[in-house]
């Protein structure tokens, strides 16, 4: 279930946009953050809240990989599997990583502390191999940062 | 509307403003292929393969998706076309199986079709393709996701035709596919469509696939006999196996535009019911023997003049139906009413609940041809009886004789205790059916007729528009069409003086006689069927 003030951001977006269909993906956010991921049952709210319906809101889930469709770890680690970062080690990182927390891609661990995700291009090439944790960027990635990191992370 | 002048591979014609390049291609004779594009959904333009060339623009445009301009010439053909065309179908053909000798679509697949037509012949592709399990989604639809092509036109369907969101494009890149939400099956009773226009074998009809090769099939056009509306279908019949083994929708802009229900689609199985009636019948003390119908027909003649004779014609009732052609219903009242003289003449109305989805009305009454058994005067005349009174006198005990040209539930003719009452005391209980009912289980004489696939005539839908069904099955066992029927009952009763070899011959009778159908004949009806005369449209006569 939706917390009430998730819902009461939802509902404000509402009157945002010019249509409930516009509002759906600031909402979609909203509701992951709330929930830390998006359920079929969290999608229905989020649906209901917006009037629109199940496939509507699906759709749009399963289109974006921001959305996540399982629960994931309190770190979700995405690292980047296109050119400019495979060129520049990207390759490297993601097998350090799923080694160091014997994930496969998509796997949580036990604990609940990692998710890890391989993810198409994040955007920033001039600074590959890079990776980001939950919100945040890495840029210029070393081995030894990617050590450090899984470490730090709590 | 206004036109617009363009040319098409350099034929000059002239076409609507608004057209599209596909449609204004089509009216200069130049089919450009497509898979997504249909006239009846809205345009999405995913499918690229209808990329035409306009001279003076660098890049090729969706044919779908443009609309014609004055002056603008279209090249359909170049091989700047061919070249993109020839990419596109690499493309889709990336993840497609190459299954179509087992794929239920092949022999009328648009992929099969545009691939023997533009290639590649080859795949370069070298790797793993994605694989799917088949799929039950409902709407007595199997998708098969390996064969999808991501056209949409079955979400589109679904979403603008019966306007209800049921089944959706999910993911995206190469992992895009069509699907329902939440395990959650498609309920809409158009969904038989999507058969019809999934330019692949990715969803098929339950009901129909692997029965046969669509080549093996004889397409008759005619006319669904499930409700009022009257839409044009098209019968699937397999001739070596005199068996129908699909109903698919017929365009007709007029009535059912490109679609029919799902009702009309799986609704032959009845014509093949093991229970079908077969030889004419008389019941005696319990138990039913054959007759032969020569003797039938003179015998049923007899007990219907002595009891005229005795009691004269307001003791006899007829109950006509409304699933009959107009033929037939003609015939009804010509034998009945105008050669006998009897007035309870008039047949039961088959409510139904209409279901209004956004762009299709399946109609609240279950005859076809209500319309036209009242046009032609299957109704009650000067103080005749309607079928509720006719059960009522018939139970009482005044009406002595009772013609039901098709049976049924007790409930459908009145009150089922005095339904019941009125069949077991009338003298003569004659019934016309197809199959058994409570009614016939009841009658002295039962004549096995035919249905809707096994007889020419027409119907006239509740617009008032007259249209053709076609004989298409062979008739089987010693069953006889209606029509004949009630023309040997005619003959024998001495009140028909010349009788007609086919229901082409009966129609121009009806046209003389029926001021609705004035100047109407097959020929003017055709295909598409024509409209009744306006101004005598609502002048029931007899």
């Amino acid at each position: 279930m939706l917390s009430p003030e998730a819902r009461q951001r939802i509902e404000s977006l509402k009157t945002v946009y010019e249509t409930n269909q516009s509002a759906l993906i600031p909402a979609l956010h909203v509701a992951q953050a709330d929930q830390g991921w998006l359920s079929e049952e969290t999608q229905r709210e989020v649906a209901s809240i917006l009037g629109l319906t199940a496939q509507a809101v699906r759709q749009v889930v399963t289109f974006y990989t921001m959305f996540q469709q399982k629960p994931v770890g309190r770190h979700l680690i995405q690292v980047c599997r296109n050119l400019s970062c495979s060129l520049l080690g990207g390759q490297k990182l993601q097998k350090q990583i799923q080694d160091k927390l014997g994930l496969e891609d998509g796997e949580t661990t036990q604990d609940g502390r990692f998710t890890y995700l391989s993810v198409e291009c994040l955007g920033s090439c001039g600074t590959a191999p890079v990776l980001m944790v939950n919100d945040r960027y890495y840029e210029n990635v070393t081995p030894q940062q990617v050590d450090r990191l899984l470490e730090e992370l709590k | 509307m206004a036109s617009v002048k363009i040319k098409v591979d350099g034929r000059e014609i002239a076409v609507e403003k608004g057209t599209n390049l596909i449609e204004a291609a089509k009216n200069a004779g130049v089919a450009v292929p497509h898979f997504c594009y249909h006239p009846g959904l809205p345009v999405v333009g995913v499918c690229r393969i209808c990329l035409c060339e306009l001279e003076g623009r660098p890049k090729l445009v969706a044919g779908c998706a443009t609309q014609v301009e004055e002056g603008m010439h279209v090249i359909t053909r170049s091989a700047k076309v061919a070249d993109a065309r020839r990419a596109v179908m690499e493309f889709l053909l990336i993840h497609h199986p190459l299954d179509c000798p087992m794929c239920d679509k092949g022999g009328e697949c648009t992929l099969q079709d545009y691939t023997m037509l533009m290639g590649p012949a080859r795949s370069r592709f070298k790797f793993e393709k994605i694989t799917w399990p088949e799929e039950d989604v409902g709407g007595k639809l199997v998708l098969n996701k390996n064969r999808c092509i991501l056209c949409m036109r079955c979400v589109n369907l679904c979403k603008e035709v019966a306007g209800l969101d049921e089944i959706a494009v999910l993911s995206r890149g190469e992992q895009t596919y069509i699907g329902t939400v939440d395990g959650r099956k498609i309920e809409n009773e158009l969904a038989g469509n999507i058969a019809d226009i999934c330019p692949v074998g990715a969803l098929t009809s339950k009901d129909f696939r692997f029965r046969a090769r669509p080549w093996e099939l004889t397409n008759v056009s005619s006319v669904c006999p499930h409700c009022s509306k009257g839409c044009n279908i098209t019968v699937g019949y397999h001739p070596r196996r005199n068996e129908i083994l699909r109903i698919t929708a017929r365009t007709n802009m007029d009535v059912n535009q490109w679609w029919i229900c799902d009702r009309g689609r799986g609704g032959f199985h009845f014509l093949h019911d093991p229970k079908r009636l077969l030889a004419p019948a008389r019941a005696a003390n319990g138990t039913s023997r054959p007759v032969p119908w020569k003797q039938a027909i003179l015998d049923i003649a007899q007990a219907l003049r002595d009891i005229i004779v005795r009691h004269g014609a307001r003791a006899v009732g007829v109950v006509g139906s409304g699933t009959l052609t107009n033929e037939e219903c003609y015939l009804t009242r010509a034998v009945f009413k105008d050669g006998l003289g009897v007035s309870n003449v008039d047949f039961p109305p088959r409510p139904q609940p209409e279901v209004a989805y956004k762009k299709f009305t399946i109609e609240g009454d279950k005859d076809p041809n209500a319309r036209g058994a009242a046009l032609c005067g299957v109704a009650p005349g000067a103080s005749g009886l309607g079928v509720r009174d006719m059960m009522r006198a018939a139970a009482e005990g005044t009406i002595k004789a009772l013609v039901f040209l098709r049976g049924g539930p007790l409930d459908l003719f009145g009150d089922p205790a005095i339904v019941e009452r009125a069949l077991q005391k009338v003298d003569l209980l004659l019934v016309v059916d197809f199959v058994p009912s409570p009614v016939s289980d009841r009658a002295h004489w039962v004549l096995p007729g035919v249905t809707f696939a096994e007889k020419e005539g027409t119907f006239t839908n509740s617009n008032g528009r007259v249209q053709r069904i076609r004989k298409v099955l062979t008739i089987r066992g010693d069953t006889r069409e209606d029509w004949r029927i009630l023309q040997d009952l005619g003959q024998a009763l001495g009140v028909l003086p010349v009788t007609d070899p086919d229901p082409e011959r009966i129609f121009l009778r009806l046209a003389q006689a029926v001021p609705a159908f004035s100047g109407l004949s097959y020929s003017t009806v055709g295909e598409l069927g024509a409209p009744i005369a306006a101004a005598t449209a609502d002048v029931a006569v007899g």
